[in-house]
C-alpha cells in the first residue's frame, strides 16, 4: 500500500504492526524534523497515531496541556493530538485549528478513532472488506486498490454525482467498495464494526449573526483574525511560500505574510501561453509592490495534454475541466525551488461571498419577483460575459437558461439549480448502472440533506452552504488542492479556512459579505489600502485553463481517440457509443466547441482514463524512503497496564 | 402546407436534433411541445447550430430578431417558424 503514496511523504517511512492492526506512515517532514517520526505513541504505549496534516495552534494547545500535567517529548503537533485526545477524548477535535486526517489506536480499549478536518483539506478513504471484519484506510484510493480484496468496480451513482455537480455525494467515491470519511466527521472502529459521526457542520444560520455592530469594527476584527491565521500557518521548520494568482485573496495572504511575519517571502504563480487565461500582469503587479522573490511557470495547451493522464492518477476522479493540471505544474515549480509548504487563498470566495454564483442567485431571486420584467434579467449580463459577447442573436437563450425554475425560490438549492441542471443535461451519455436516476430527482435527493432550519437562512448563506459542502470539499480542496500539490510533495495551507476566520464570518451579516452585487465587500473594504487599486477594483476573474481543444487538437489527440474509440466505449460500458460518436463529431466540426461539449469531452475522456488506471491498470509503486520507525507488537497482547 | 409536409418537416428537424445535437442516444423521444432549452438540447451555442442547419437544409434566412425562444424552443414552434419562412 505505502509504495503508491511516496509522493505524499518522501522523507521517511514508519510502520507499526500489532495483533489485528497495522499502521503505515510516509512523512513529509515540516515540523521538528529530527523527531516526530510516526507512527507515534504516548509514553505509556497506550495510544498510537498516524497523522497527515497540521494542527496550526499546536503551540498554544501544548501550553494548555502541559498545564494539565501532560509531558511532551517532541515539538510536533502529532504529539499534541495524542495528548489532546487523552485529555478531552473525541472533543479534542473542536480545539484543533488546522487540516488533518488521522487514525489513533487505543491499545487498551482496542479501538481506532479516525477523524478528518472541518473543511476536508486532507483526504481519508476507507474500505470494509468482504469478510466484514477488516477495515483498511489510506490518504488516497490507489493505496487501497493494491489490496486484491478491494473490488475494482465503478460506483455509477458516484459517476452520476460527478456529472451533475463535479463531486461525489456523501461518502461515495468512484469505486463502489471505497468510501471517504466526509469533512467534519469522525469514525470509530471497534471489533464489532464502525460508525461515522459528524462533529462539525457549516452552520450559517441567522442565529449566529451579530446584526448590531458598525462596519468598521468588523474590519478591525477581520484584519487581526486573518493576520493570526497567516501567522500560525507560517509555523514550520522549513521555508514557507505563497501562491499568487493575481486576484484579491492570494494578494491579501501574501501581503499579510510578507509584511507582518516573513520578510523573505517567495511567491509562485501560473502563467498561460493562451492570453485569454493569463493573469501574469496582475501577479507581477502585486509581487513588485510587496517585494517578494517571485517565480512563475508558464503552461501551454501541449503541456496540459501531456499531463492529463498523470493528473487523473493523482486526482483519482473524472473531471469537467483541465484546471487541476496547471496547478500540478505550479506545485512542481514550488518543489523545484526547495520549498514544500505554500499558503493559498482558497476558501475566501466561499467564506466571504466572492462567487458569481452568489450574485447569480441574487439576480434570479430579484428577477423572480417580476418575471415579466425586461430589464431585471439584464443584470445577468454583468455576470456572464458571453451574454454581452453573443449579442442579440442568442441573448434570449441565455435568459431562457436562467429562467428555468426561476420562481421556485423556496427550494433549498435554488442557488445551484442552474449549475446542477446544466450538469444533469449530460447524464444521457451514461449507460452504466441505474439509468432511471434523472437530474431532477438527483437534485431533490441532495436538497433533502440540507440542515434543519435551512429555510430560515439568508439566501447568500444557503448558497455558501452548498458551495462549501459540495464544491470546496469535493473538488477545490481535492482536485485543485491537496492531490495536485501532494503530487509533488507540497503541502497547501489555507488561512481563509482557519477555524477562527470561519467563526468570525458566521457572525458577519450577509449584506456585508455581498453588498448589492459587489462581491467580498467587507474583505475588499478591509484591505483596500494594502493592495494596488487595480487588484481591489478588478472584476473577479475565475481561474480557468484551456480544455477540450488542448486535448483534441494537439499532438496527443490520438491518445484521446484511442481511449474513446467505439470498441473501448463498448467494452468499458460506461457510456453510449453513439453518444460518444456524436460528441466527437460535434467537437470535430468546430474550433469553438460549446461549453457543454467542452465539459462532456473532458468528462468522458477523464472517466475512461480513470477506468484504464484504476479499474484495469496496475497500481504502480515506488521504493519507500528510509524506514525510521519499525515497531512490531505482534508477539504481545494488545492490552496495556491501566494508568493508576 | 399539407399535414404530410408538416410531418415531414418536423421529422427532418427532429432527426437533426436527435442525431446531431442531442447528448446521448439518438432514439430518445422529444415531444413536439417539449422545451429544448429546458431539455438542455438548445443553448446559446446550440441555437446557432440549429439556425445554420435550418438555413442550409430549407434555404431560408433567419434574421437576428427572429432568434427567439418563441420561434425556436420546441419542435412545433420551429416547424411552424420554418413553414412561415417558406411561405
Amino acid at each position: 500500500m505505502m509504495g503508491t503514496l511516496t509522493h505524499r511523504g518522501p522523507d521517511e517511512a514508519g510502520l507499526l504492526l500489532a495483533r489485528g492492526l497495522a499502521f503505515g506512515h510516509l512523512r513529509l517532514s515540516i515540523v521538528d524534523l529530527r523527531h516526530g517520526q510516526q507512527p507515534m505513541a504516548t509514553a505509556d504505549g497506550r495510544h498510537w497515531i498516524v497523522f497527515n496534516g497540521e494542527i496550526f495552534n499546536h503551540v498554544e494547545l501544548r501550553v494548555e496541556l502541559e498545564g494539565l500535567g501532560h509531558v511532551f517529548r517532541t515539538r510536533c503537533d502529532t504529539e499534541v493530538i495524542l495528548n489532546a485526545y487523552r485529555q478531552w477524548g473525541r472533543d479534542c477535535l473542536s480545539r484543533f485549528n488546522g487540516q488533518w486526517a488521522f487514525a489513533l489506536w487505543d491499545r487498551q480499549e482496542d479501538t481506532v478513532f479516525l477523524a478528518r478536518d472541518r473543511f476536508g483539506v486532507r483526504p481519508l478513504f476507507y474500505s470494509v472488506l468482504a469478510d466484514g471484519r477488516t477495515l483498511v484506510f489510506a490518504s488516497e484510493m490507489k493505496a487501497l486498490l493494491t489490496d486484491a480484496r478491494v473490488p475494482r468496480e465503478w460506483d455509477t451513482d458516484a459517476l452520476r454525482d460527478i456529472f451533475v455537480s463535479w463531486v461525489t455525494h456523501g461518502e461515495r467515491t468512484p469505486i463502489r467498495a471505497i468510501r471517504q470519511l466526509p469533512a467534519g466527521c469522525w469514525m470509530e472502529v471497534t471489533r464489532e464494526g464502525h460508525r461515522v459521526q459528524r462533529y462539525w457542520d457549516v452552520d450559517l444560520s441567522p442565529d449566529a449573526v451579530d446584526w448590531s455592530r458598525p462596519e468598521a469594527s468588523w474590519s478591525e476584527e477581520l484584519r487581526s483574525t486573518l493576520d493570526e491565521a497567516c501567522r500560525i500557518r507560517l509555523r514550520a521548520d522549513v521555508t514557507v511560500g505563497t501562491y499568487l494568482s493575481g486576484g484579491l485573496d492570494s494578494s491579501i495572504i501574501t501581503t499579510l505574510s510578507k509584511r507582518n511575519h516573513q520578510p523573505d517571502l517567495m511567491t509562485f504563480s501560473l502563467a498561460f501561453r493562451d492570453a485569454g487565461y493569463d493573469e501574469s500582469a496582475f501577479q507581477q503587479l502585486v509581487a513588485d509592490q510587496i517585494g517578494t522573490e517571485h517565480h512563475t511557470v508558464s503552461v501551454s495547451r501541449e503541456l496540459i495534454a501531456e499531463r492529463f493522464r498523470l493528473a487523473i492518477w493523482h486526482t483519482e476522479t473524472p473531471m469537467h475541466r483541465t484546471a487541476p493540471i496547471p496547478l500540478m505544474e505550479l506545485s512542481a515549480l514550488v518543489r523545484s525551488t526547495g520549498l514544500k509548504v505554500v499558503l493559498s487563498g482558497e476558501g475566501a470566495d466561499e467564506v466571504f461571498g466572492g462567487y458569481d454564483q452568489f450574485r447569480e442567485n441574487k439576480i434570479r431571486r430579484f428577477w423572480a419577483r417580476v418575471p415579466t420584467s425586461a430589464w431585471r434579467k439584464r443584470l445577468l449580463d454583468r455576470l456572464e460575459p458571453n451574454i454581452a459577447r453573443s449579442g442579440p442573436r442568442t441573448r434570449a437563450f441565455w435568459y431562457a437558461f436562467y429562467q428555468e425554475g426561476l420562481q421556485a425560490t423556496g427550494r433549498p438549492a435554488y442557488s445551484h439549480y442552474p449549475r446542477w441542471r446544466n450538469g444533469a443535461s449530460l447524464l444521457p451519455l451514461i449507460c452504466a448502472g441505474d439509468t432511471r436516476t434523472s437530474g431532477p430527482s438527483w437534485i431533490e435527493h441532495v436538497e433533502a440533506t440540507a440542515p434543519d432550519g435551512f429555510a430560515s437562512w439568508d439566501p447568500l448563506s444557503q448558497a455558501q452552504y452548498w458551495e462549501i459542502r459540495q464544491f470546496l470539499a469535493g473538488y477545490l480542496l481535492s482536485s485543485q488542492g491537496d492531490r495536485v500539490a501532494m503530487a509533488n510533495s507540497v503541502e497547501g495551507r489555507y488561512p481563509f479556512l482557519d477555524a477562527n476566520v470561519f467563526a468570525l464570518s458566521r457572525r458577519i451579516p450577509p449584506r456585508l459579505k455581498m453588498r448589492v452585487l459587489q462581491e467580498k465587500y467587507l474583505l475588499k473594504r478591509t484591505f483596500q489600502s494594502d493592495l494596488p487599486p487595480a487588484i481591489v477594483e478588478r472584476k473577479k476573474y475565475p481561474y480557468r485553463a484551456p480544455d477540450a481543444l488542448a486535448l483534441y487538437r494537439g499532438a496527443l489527440r490520438r491518445q484521446l481517440l484511442d481511449s474513446l474509440n467505439p470498441e473501448a466505449v463498448q467494452r468499458r460500458g460506461l457510456f453510449h457509443p453513439e453518444g460518444i460518436r456524436k460528441l466527437l463529431e460535434r467537437v470535430d466540426r468546430t474550433e469553438d466547441p460549446s461549453a457543454r461539449d467542452n465539459m462532456a469531452l473532458v468528462l468522458v475522456y477523464s472517466a475512461h482514463t480513470f477506468h484504464e488506471q484504476f479499474i484495469e491498470g496496475r497500481m504502480e509503486t515506488s521504493a519507500l524512503p528510509p524506514l525510521n520507525t519499525d515497531v512490531d507488537l505482534t508477539h504481545i497482547t494488545n492490552q496495556v497496564e491501566r494508568a493508576s | 402546407m399539407s399535414n404530410v409536409d408538416t410531418n415531414d418537416l418536423m421529422n427532418q428537424i427532429r432527426d437533426h436534433i436527435c442525431g446531431t445535437m442531442l447528448i446521448g442516444l439518438s432514439d430518445q423521444s422529444i415531444e413536439p411541445d417539449e422545451s429544448l432549452v429546458q431539455r438542455g438540447v438548445v443553448d446559446s451555442t446550440g441555437v446557432l447550430e440549429l439556425v445554420e442547419f435550418l438555413q442550409q437544409r430549407f434555404g431560408i434566412t433567419v434574421m437576428d430578431d427572429e432568434i427567439t425562444t418563441d420561434n425556436l424552443d420546441t419542435l412545433n414552434s420551429i416547424t411552424a417558424f420554418v413553414q412561415r419562412k417558406l411561405g
